[in-house]
């Protein structure tokens, strides 16, 4: 029985040494997938891959590119720095793909674009920090997802000149995507010559927000600045109707993700969002979009589908027309103009950032609908 | 004698894996399991041979990588002062936490560090003058020592193989001299210990500062082989993964961080294969293997060698500390 | 204007701070009884919403049969893990355990993301959306029937561990198991009590928060350590302990990010803990050490 046992283990620590390669063959183009299919951003990182392979699906079924058919290599990142290093490394030279797309978690993006650029594999980052678009020497990405530094200050705009709001309060999340909304904001406000009148953040995962809201009630504000994702912006907004914070709220593109209209309820209610991507955006390119992910997955499309979707279709158009060199697709990619894509418009400026798009979009009756678009 | 010539073999095997596998990706793993099997040194020191069950080591490891990472890019020093820097800083941590805390006993001393890896990493997300708040730190050179640059896996590798072989070294004579013996005798009885005049406080003290060193050295080296530092890289979950590797390569056996490292490493690889099932099956396969490894793999390893002595009726009695083979 | 928003901070604490009660309870159970921290409690928390939306949202049934059926199949999954992986490993050391836990919580959150999905859930309201205010204080009824229901399970747990037969002798047990098997008490049985009574008390904290919170697979962990902090707050093993800290932590979290810092809530939370580790192991409420060896 013991014998057994060491028999057993000694095979399982020779099996553990030889890590597989799932290589297939050579006539299929690679295109690596990093994101997170599991943990807390999982919701992001499994509609990423769809719509990825929704668009790798649709070029394959025309008859590829060039003859060769487009594989997508997903690699799960869980949304750690660490497990993403070691995926990109995977993507990077055990499946030895042409490009990566990925990932929606910035700390992730900044982790990984330092090994794509030493390798010159093109990547097309979805985070939103304004930190990501920051490295002038970096030539070996684009960025799609368009920055909070064009959301904030489209929103800004907005509230100030459109709705002459002034007295601001400003709630967060203090992750990246939340502290880098907040500073976007407050840089914006300062060239209206305005301060907030109350900054107040919260954590992601955090369940009660009563000490927040009843301190924003007290500061005398005219309007929220939301700054988070759904599933604290829908408690949020829940939690403001409780306690009778009767402000307009004007909430960031993270809270319009996933099931937030479900969750949110009557709530949501009069909620204006600056967004790239919405469901109810009567644009015919975005109503085949959906159309089409929904009969392949079952579900509705998410913001980060629509993102990762735009990429697929950059990075296929860009394999067409420079083929599977690597320095030439990039500089198709960072040479993008005038383009539409699910999220608008996009184009590429000389830091790497793709999409310049905002959407101002109002809930009404339970649905989102245009209020101005940029 | 014996013994030289299996390290002498173990050496050449090691100094000759990278020839081995060609594949970049296939040596970065192994230098993951390198900086793991520093970690696992370090949890096993503080866990495996004194008892203090820690759940926060990555607050130090964290501690060791923005320190290496913030003098690195602000002040511009080189990797051995960067280095030796995270070193002071752990151990400065480590006897500043370890002194009011290590009077804890059993799972109150793991709740403080879990509570203390919290409000590190908090720190590190809020301090942001400091620490670039939540997106962190990147940007950080690769190693150099001497002019030669560390920026391929493979040099990356062998720069490793002789910092874990000599942190190994410390380790092994540590555990095996006479105060490891006293660290044995503090863990396996406390009252015992000090009823035979040790300074029970003392030998814990000093051994979580030199866990906590070790564990800050890892963390210097982790930052200038990623070259990026996220507050993400550092939370209680990834002390639980130290200790997972500790609790299945072996708590309180000399090669248990070893086993443990290259095992729950070589599996999270693996486990990409799965998608988005991959973290199910990872915790089912630990409660799996925790049943089938009552005392790591390095406990079996024991057990195998006790039972092969034992065949060739050879006295064989390693617990007192006679390795002598009559 | 201070009382009344500081009376405000402790309302929408103890509203939170009763969810938090019943986690640390079902933490203080299995400590206290067999030693074991059970890193996989707010993954029962977690299974608990999650049965309620499948029961009551996909199934059809009604809510109280809904409650019924995922208490039991918690409960009965908790006592499951502890026959298939936890009694094997009593003999270890005790970190086995605790990891074994911790591989639970990993594996039944990304089983449940498999499941449910990743997105988040919401469960429809079944307690009333009034809000009730007074001199200036704004009190949701639906806090006051979570906060209502939790304590009114707390004191029934409490009636039945000291005053039934039964009661009696798990506490028997979880004092002195030699002398307690020696008074014909059945330690196997009594065991599982455990596991599945601490795991049922998870299931029906997320049960109770399912309608105001939005439930995803990986709420788990915070609320672990939610209520770990709870428990030790109050005192690590004891009931009263266990809801009082629960209390206390809902409590001081609002009053803390009113008046402090949001930004370091948590840290300041935490620290807090460490000084109530340092200055008083026993916990706030308890009077005596009580050291297990």
């Amino acid at each position: 029985m013991k014998k057994i046992k060491i028999i057993a283990l000694a095979l399982v620590s020779a099996a553990l040494f030889f890590i597989p390669n799932y290589s297939s063959a050579d006539s299929t183009i690679k295109i690596g997938i990093l994101g997170p299919m599991t943990g807390g951003s999982s919701m992001m990182g499994q509609g990423q891959r769809d719509g990825i392979l929704l668009y790798i699906d649709q070029i394959n079924k025309a008859g590829g590119i060039a003859g060769k058919k487009l594989e997508g290599v997903v690699m799960d990142d869980r949304g750690e720095v660490t497990m993403s290093i070691n995926a990109v490394k995977k993507l990077l030279f055990k499946d030895e793909v042409i490009a990566v797309i990925g990932t929606p978690n910035s700390p992730v993006c900044l982790a990984t674009m330092d090994i794509t650029e030493k390798e010159k594999t093109p990547q097309l980052l979805m985070g939103a920090s304004p930190k990501l678009t920051e490295k002038p020497n970096n030539k070996w990405f684009v960025r799609i997802t368009p920055s909070d530094v064009i959301m904030a200050s489209n929103f800004v705009d907005f509230i100030v000149k459109d709705k002459g709001l002034k007295k601001l309060a400003i709630l967060h999340d203090s992750s990246d995507y939340g502290k880098g909304g907040k500073d976007a904001v407050l840089a914006k406000m300062k060239k209206y010559g305005l301060e907030p009148v109350c900054v107040e953040s919260f954590n992601v995962g955090d369940k009660d927000f009563a000490a927040q809201l009843n301190k924003i009630k007290a500061s005398n504000a005219e309007a929220i600045v939301l700054w988070g994702l759904y599933i604290e912006g829908a408690q949020i907004l829940t939690q403001a109707k409780q306690y009778g914070v009767k402000l307009p709220v004007f909430g960031s593109s993270g809270v319009l993700q996933g099931a937030f209209l479900t969750l949110a309820g009557a709530a949501a209610e009069g909620l204006y969002i600056v967004t790239y991507f919405s469901a109810d955006n009567p644009d015919p390119k975005v109503q085949k979009f959906i159309d089409e992910y929904k009969s392949k997955f079952g579900v509705m499309p998410t913001p980060t589908s629509a993102l990762a979707y735009d990429c697929a279709v950059l990075l296929g158009d860009a394999i067409k027309e420079a083929g599977t060199n690597k320095e030439a697709i990039m500089a198709k990619l960072r040479s993008v103009k005038n383009k539409t894509g699910i999220i608008g418009k996009i184009e590429c400026d000389s830091n790497g950032q793709l999409g310049q798009g905002a959407i101002i979009m109002q809930v009404k009756n339970g649905k989102t609908v245009v209020v101005k678009s940029m | 004698m014996k013994k030289n010539i299996s390290l002498a073999i173990l050496a050449i095997v090691l100094l000759v894996l990278p020839l081995l596998f060609q594949s970049r990706y296939t040596q970065h793993i192994l230098n993951m399991i390198l900086i793991y099997v520093m970690l696992g040194i370090s949890v096993n020191l503080i866990f495996g041979y004194i008892g203090a069950l820690t759940l926060g080591q990555a607050a130090f490891f964290g501690i060791g990588a923005y320190t290496a990472a913030i003098i690195s890019t602000k002040l511009g020093l080189s990797f051995l002062p960067c280095v030796l820097c995270s070193a002071v800083m752990g151990c400065l941590a480590g006897f500043i936490i370890g002194i009011p805390t290590l009077r804890l006993k059993g799972p109150y001393f793991a709740i403080a560090t879990i509570g203390l890896n919290n409000i590190i990493c908090i720190i590190f997300l809020n301090w942001e003058h400091l620490t670039g708040g939540a997106v962190g730190i990147s940007g950080i050179p690769y190693a150099s020592i001497l002019g030669l640059q560390f920026d391929t896996e493979r040099k990356v590798y062998f720069l490793l193989l002789v910092s874990v072989f000599l942190i190994f070294l410390l380790y092994r004579n540590m555990i095996s001299s006479h105060y490891g013996k006293v660290m044995i005798a503090v863990r396996d009885n406390e009252l015992a210990a000090s009823a035979m005049g040790i300074d029970t406080a003392k030998v814990k003290v000093i051994v979580l500062a030199i866990s906590t060193t070790i564990a800050a050295i890892a963390g210097a080296y982790y930052a200038h082989i990623t070259n990026y530092v996220a507050p993400d890289a550092f939370p209680v979950m990834e002390s639980i993964t130290f200790l997972i590797i500790i609790v299945l390569g072996g708590a309180g056996f000399k090669y248990g961080p070893i086993y443990g490292a290259v095992v729950v490493v070589i599996l999270n690889e693996y486990l990409q294969y799965f998608e988005q099932f991959n973290m199910l099956i990872y915790g089912v396969l630990i409660m799996i293997l925790l049943l089938f490894l009552p005392s790591g793999i390095a406990g079996i390893v024991e057990i195998a060698k006790a039972k092969y002595y034992e065949k060739k009726k050879i006295y064989y009695l390693k617990e007192v500390g006679i390795d002598e083979m009559k | 204007m201070i009382t009344s928003l500081l009376s405000q901070q402790i309302i929408s604490g103890i509203a939170i701070g009763s969810i938090y009660a019943l986690i640390a309870l079902s933490f203080s159970l299995t400590v206290r009884a067999l030693n074991v921290i059970h890193f996989a409690q707010g993954e029962f928390f977690m299974l608990g919403a999650f049965g309620a939306i499948s029961c009551y949202m996909l199934l059809g049934l009604p809510f109280w049969l809904a409650i019924i059926i995922t208490t039991l199949v918690v409960a009965a999954l908790g006592i499951a893990l502890q026959w298939v992986f936890y009694n094997k490993l009593w003999k270890s050391h005790h970190v086995f355990l605790l990891m074994s836990t911790q591989g639970t919580a990993i594996a039944l959150a990304n089983g449940a993301m498999l499941i449910w999905g990743p997105d988040a859930w919401r469960f429809p309201k079944i307690f009333s959306e009034n809000v009730y205010k007074i001199g200036g204080l704004t009190i949701p009824e639906e806090m006051l029937w979570i906060s209502f229901f939790a304590i009114l399970i707390m004191i029934g747990f409490n009636i039945f561990l000291y005053q039934t037969k039964y009661g009696m002798g798990f506490r028997a047990a979880a004092q002195d198991r030699e002398t307690a098997q020696l008074m014909g008490v059945n330690l196997a049985v009594a065991d599982s009590f455990v596991f599945g009574s601490s795991a049922g008390l998870g299931a029906i904290g997320g049960l109770l928060i399912a309608p105001i919170l939005f439930i995803t697979p990986y709420i788990g962990p915070i609320f672990t350590i939610k209520g770990f902090t709870a428990a030790i707050l109050g005192g690590l093993g004891s009931i009263q302990g266990a809801i009082f800290g629960g209390f206390l932590l809902g409590i001081i979290e609002n009053i803390v990010t009113f008046w402090i810092s949001s930004t370091y809530k948590d840290a300041i939370v935490f620290l807090i803990l460490i000084l109530v580790l340092l200055i008083k192991p026993s916990g706030l409420l308890q009077k005596k050490t009580i050291e297990k060896v």
